[in-house]
């Protein structure tokens, strides 16, 4: 009986578990997103200083992220590597950081900063439709409350990064 | 295995081989299945481990970026291996993230919880879960499950292959085996052909044929070595058993043989023979048994002898003595019983058992029986004999003495005592001649070398002695007689002599009476005798007298039927013509034939003259033999025959002359058949009385026979120191029955005879130191006659 009861119990915790999953925020995701991304792109030899140097995420624009990056970074590390966080202001140059996320509320001078990331190699993750047209590698679309992925697979190659197929299969649009 | 057991060692092999090849190829098969069903799991393991983390690899985005729709995608991919039945993958927190299920299955395919890193099988499944890295990083489970159906259907053709090679190379196994097996079985079938061969037909000449070096040609070596050892014993055996066999036969005939003398023994012993066996069953018996105790036939197969005993028991005066002794016996077995047993017939047996042995063991009980009853009745006759004779000897009126080989006296009876003037028990041990005989009647002494009685003892001979006297105790004698004859015991040894005498005083004067009786006596026969002889001369003188008779008949006929009245006749008529007599003779036709007539009557008329003077002379003849007859009587009378020198033959001659008219008129032939004999002293009257008598017979044999060629045959021949007159008839014969009577004084078969002739001729015979016999066939095969004399040719003087 004492088995089954907890038996019982673990199933329905496993289901509450289960539903509280789509209930994350926006940018819960796209906090892990971001995260994930460091996995399936490979940056050349001189993005990477030392072996142990921390890999370093840029955010440009307004921080919407609040505490949930943090909280998905939690200290770990990803690909041997320690992952910091940086906000940058909108003119700063990109340099030394392997990923830049520019958020919405730099739309506006969106082609200035990806101009300035130029052929850098950093990962740039935008929100905005247009992010690709103007240069961005990365694009985060909201498509019926899902996050999905569009890629720019010529601005990448011109930053000289190497995006993984695997990323590539799950983006919605790669433009070459 | 009985199955298997009768099954040939051909196939035998086969099946070995087959058996041995069949196992061999299914270990072969069922390891290289195993083999390959292991090698195919890990395989499987592998390829599917690999698509697995194939997915894993590819799905990592998907989960990383949160993606199902990707992850679906990916794992759709799965459709390409048939085998997968289902797959899907987990997040790190074990929610399913993706799943993938083979279009075709009926049910659908559900997760199962999940695992981190595991490979089952289980259920016809392959399940795997593997886990989903990105970058070091767990990122949840892919699991995927494949059927076993590739393993299986890969199983099926396996084993059909297996099947296949199984058969292929079983037939291959079985041409080879058949084939190869020939090389071992063709020599072991050989054997078995030879071995049935002598089996069957007892052949053990026949021999296997080698073909190989092998051990099957060791073994065939010593098959054939075994035969010919025992073609050798079987001729040894049978050579063994043929005298085996003749020893048996031999043996067989020998048991045969003296079974038969047994049995035959049995059979011919006068005693009656039971044997029995020591349960009292009789075993053996011979028929005198049977017929000595009255046994029915109907119960001789009866064997019990208890019964039998108890059943003949009545037959004896004492049943319950008879069978105690029986009961006794069979106590005791190995006693011998000797009894006598009185029957309530008069009849005494003898009864004797002996135990049968064989090789120590007492096995039965042979009965005799003797029927003693004869001996018992001639020894009491025996006894009453002796006691008769020693009656007899004692009462007898003659003394006897019974002397030993050495003249002592043995024995004497009383009367020989008392006429001695001893007692009988005083002169036996005492020598005979010394005692009663020392002296003769003249008084000078006897010596014992003289006395007929010692001489017996010497010679044996029997001797009858008169005029001699024996000495009485008292010194006086008396004249005996005695005879003294040798004796001998019941061996047929001489034991002396006895002696039987008698007092011969009374006699002596008895004996001068009877030599004056037998004179007179002699006298009186001499008359008798004469009177016989009378009557024979009287016969013979008849028999003359009818030959003189019946000649003068014939002269007196002759006479009357003569022609001389024919010659009166011719007289008178040459009277009549005496006138013209000359004429008459000339011309008249009577007297022309009369001196024809004449000279025949003159012939006529010698003829009866000379027929006239021979019977005349026939009858002179008689009248002689007559008066010899009378001169013979009177010679016969004075008892000497008058002893003549005469042939034989002449003798012979003479009697048939005396018969020769009445032989004639009978027409009988006479044939002489004479040898020479010498001139011979006889009494010559008396053979031809006998002579003249058998010729007569013939004569009449002849005459009252019915043949035509009436013949008498006299035979005179010389037979060593006799001769022999036979007389010869072809006439009536003589019955057999009158053969030993014909010459009894009186037998006759003629009318007139009288049974005197023959008798006296027999008579006469004898007395002339010859015989008369006679022999004949029988009625109408005539007879013979043959008087035998002796021989006694004359000796002239002058010789």
């Amino acid at each position: 009986m004492f088995v089954r009861m907890v038996g019982l119990m673990i199933f329905l915790l496993a289901s509450h578990l289960a539903k509280a999953q789509p209930t994350m925020s926006e940018y819960q995701v796209k906090a892990l997103f971001l995260l994930n991304f460091i996995k399936y792109v490979d940056w050349p030899a001189v993005a990477m200083p030392g072996a142990n140097a921390p890999l370093v995420i840029g955010i440009m624009g307004k921080d919407n992220f609040n505490d949930y990056l943090t909280n998905a970074i939690d200290g770990r590390s990803v690909k041997g590597r320690a992952i910091v966080i940086k906000h940058l202001a909108l003119n700063d140059a990109p340099g030394g950081c392997a990923i830049l996320f520019i958020s919405s509320s730099a739309t506006a001078s969106l082609g200035k900063i990806l101009a300035n990331t130029g052929t850098e190699p950093v990962l740039t993750v935008g929100e905005d439709e247009t992010f690709l047209d103007k240069g961005g590698i990365i694009n985060f679309k909201l498509d019926q409350g899902k996050i999905r992925l569009e890629i720019n697979l010529k601005a990448a190659q011109k930053a000289n990064l190497q995006i993984s197929s695997k990323l590539l299969n799950l983006a919605d649009t790669v433009k070459e | 295995m009985s199955l298997l057991n009768k099954t040939s060692i051909k196939q035998k092999q086969t099946l070995i081989i087959m058996l041995t090849c069949g196992v061999a190829l299914l270990l072969a098969c069922a390891a290289f299945i195993s083999y390959e069903v292991m090698t195919f799991r890990t395989a499987m393991v592998q390829n599917l481990s690999t698509l697995a983390e194939i997915v894993a690899n590819n799905s990592s985005a998907a989960l990383d970026f949160s993606d199902p729709k990707a992850a679906k995608e990916t794992l759709s991919a799965l459709q390409a291996e048939p085998n997968i039945v289902g797959a899907c993958i987990y997040t790190n927190d074990g929610q399913v993230f993706a799943v993938y299920d083979r279009p075709q299955d009926a049910t659908p395919f559900s997760p199962p919880a999940r695992q981190i890193d595991q490979t089952i099988f289980s259920n016809n499944r392959l399940q795997i879960f593997r886990p989903i890295v990105q970058a070091g990083e767990p990122l949840g489970t892919v699991y995927v499950v494949s059927d076993l159906n590739a393993l299986y259907s890969r199983l099926e053709k396996y084993f059909l292959i297996a099947a296949g090679v199984f058969f292929a190379s079983g037939m291959v196994a079985f041409l080879l085996s058949s084939r190869l097996q020939q090389m071992i079985s063709g020599p072991i079938l050989t054997l078995v052909k030879t071995a049935r061969t002598v089996t069957v037909e007892k052949n053990y000449s026949v021999r296997a044929v080698k073909q190989s070096d092998d051990e099957l040609g060791v073994l065939i070596d010593a098959f054939n070595e075994m035969l010919k050892q025992i073609q050798e014993r079987d001729v040894d055996l049978q050579e063994s058993q043929l005298k085996l066999e003749m020893r048996v036969k031999a043996r067989t005939e020998e048991v045969v043989n003296s079974l038969s003398l047994i049995q035959a023994t049995l059979e011919s012993t006068t005693d009656g023979i039971l044997a029995t066996d020591v349960q009292g069953r009789m075993t053996s018996f011979n028929e005198k048994f049977i017929e000595m105790w009255h046994i029915p036939r109907e119960t001789v197969d009866e064997r019990d002898y208890g019964k039998k005993m108890t059943s003949i028991s009545h037959l004896v005066r004492d049943p319950d003595k008879f069978l105690a002794r029986i009961k006794d016996l069979y106590a005791n077995p190995d006693q011998e019983s000797f009894d006598v047993l009185e029957l309530r017939d008069g009849r005494v047996f003898e009864r004797y058992s002996k135990p049968q042995w064989i090789e120590k063991r007492c096995v039965g009980r042979v009965w005799s029986f003797r029927d003693i009853t004869e001996r018992k009745r001639s020894e009491e006759q025996l006894e009453r004999l002796g006691k008769e004779y020693s009656a007899v000897l004692n009462s007898l009126g003659e003394g006897i003495h019974w002397l030993d080989r050495n003249g002592t006296i043995k024995f004497e009876n009383p009367v020989a005592a008392k006429m001695l003037g001893y007692e009988v028990a005083e002169l036996i041990g005492k020598p005979a001649h010394f005692t009663m005989h020392h002296t003769r009647t003249d008084g000078t002494n006897y010596p014992v070398t003289d006395c007929p009685i010692y001489t017996t003892l010497g010679d044996r001979a029997v001797r009858h002695v008169k005029d001699e006297v024996f000495w009485r105790k008292d010194g006086t004698s008396f004249p005996v007689e005695y005879t003294c004859a040798p004796i001998h015991d019941e061996k047929g040894s001489f034991a002396g002599t006895v002696v039987i005498f008698t007092d011969v005083t009374e006699s002596k004067r008895a004996e001068m009476e009877l030599e004056q009786m037998h004179a007179q006596l002699l006298d009186t026969s001499r008359q008798a005798g004469m009177a016989e002889v009378a009557t024979s001369v009287l016969h013979n003188v008849g028999n003359v007298l009818n030959s003189v008779n019946v000649s003068s008949t014939l002269v007196s006929n002759q006479m009357r039927k003569s022609k001389i009245a024919n010659l009166s006749k011719v007289v008178a008529m040459l009277n009549e013509h005496a006138a013209d007599l000359g004429a008459f003779l000339t011309s008249d036709p009577k007297g022309k034939q009369l001196p024809a007539y004449l000279a025949q009557l003159a012939e006529h008329l010698a003829g009866e003259q000379a027929a006239v003077l021979k019977e005349l002379k026939l009858l002179h003849e008689n009248i002689e033999h007559i008066k010899d007859i009378v001169v013979m009587q009177q010679s016969y009378a004075k008892i000497s025959g008058v002893i003549e020198t005469v042939k034989i033959t002449d003798l012979v001659e003479d009697a048939l002359r005396m018969n020769v008219g009445a032989l004639q008129r009978h027409g009988v032939e006479v044939r002489q058949e004479f040898d020479e004999l010498p001139p011979m002293d006889v009494e010559k009257h008396k053979i031809l009385q006998i002579l003249v008598n058998l010729v007569r017979n013939a004569k009449y044999a002849c005459d009252e026979s019915v043949c035509a060629d009436k013949k008498i045959t006299v035979r005179v021949s010389r037979k060593e120191d006799l001769f022999q007159i036979a007389v010869i008839d072809n006439g009536i014969g003589i019955a057999a029955e009158n053969l030993v009577r014909i010459f009894n004084h009186g037998f006759t078969t003629r009318k007139e005879g009288h049974g005197f002739g023959l008798h006296s001729s027999s008579l006469t015979a004898i007395e002339l130191g010859g015989s008369l016999r006679v022999h004949s066939d029988g009625i109408g095969h005539g007879a013979a006659f043959i008087l035998e004399l002796p021989y006694k040719p004359h000796k002239s003087p002058a010789q």
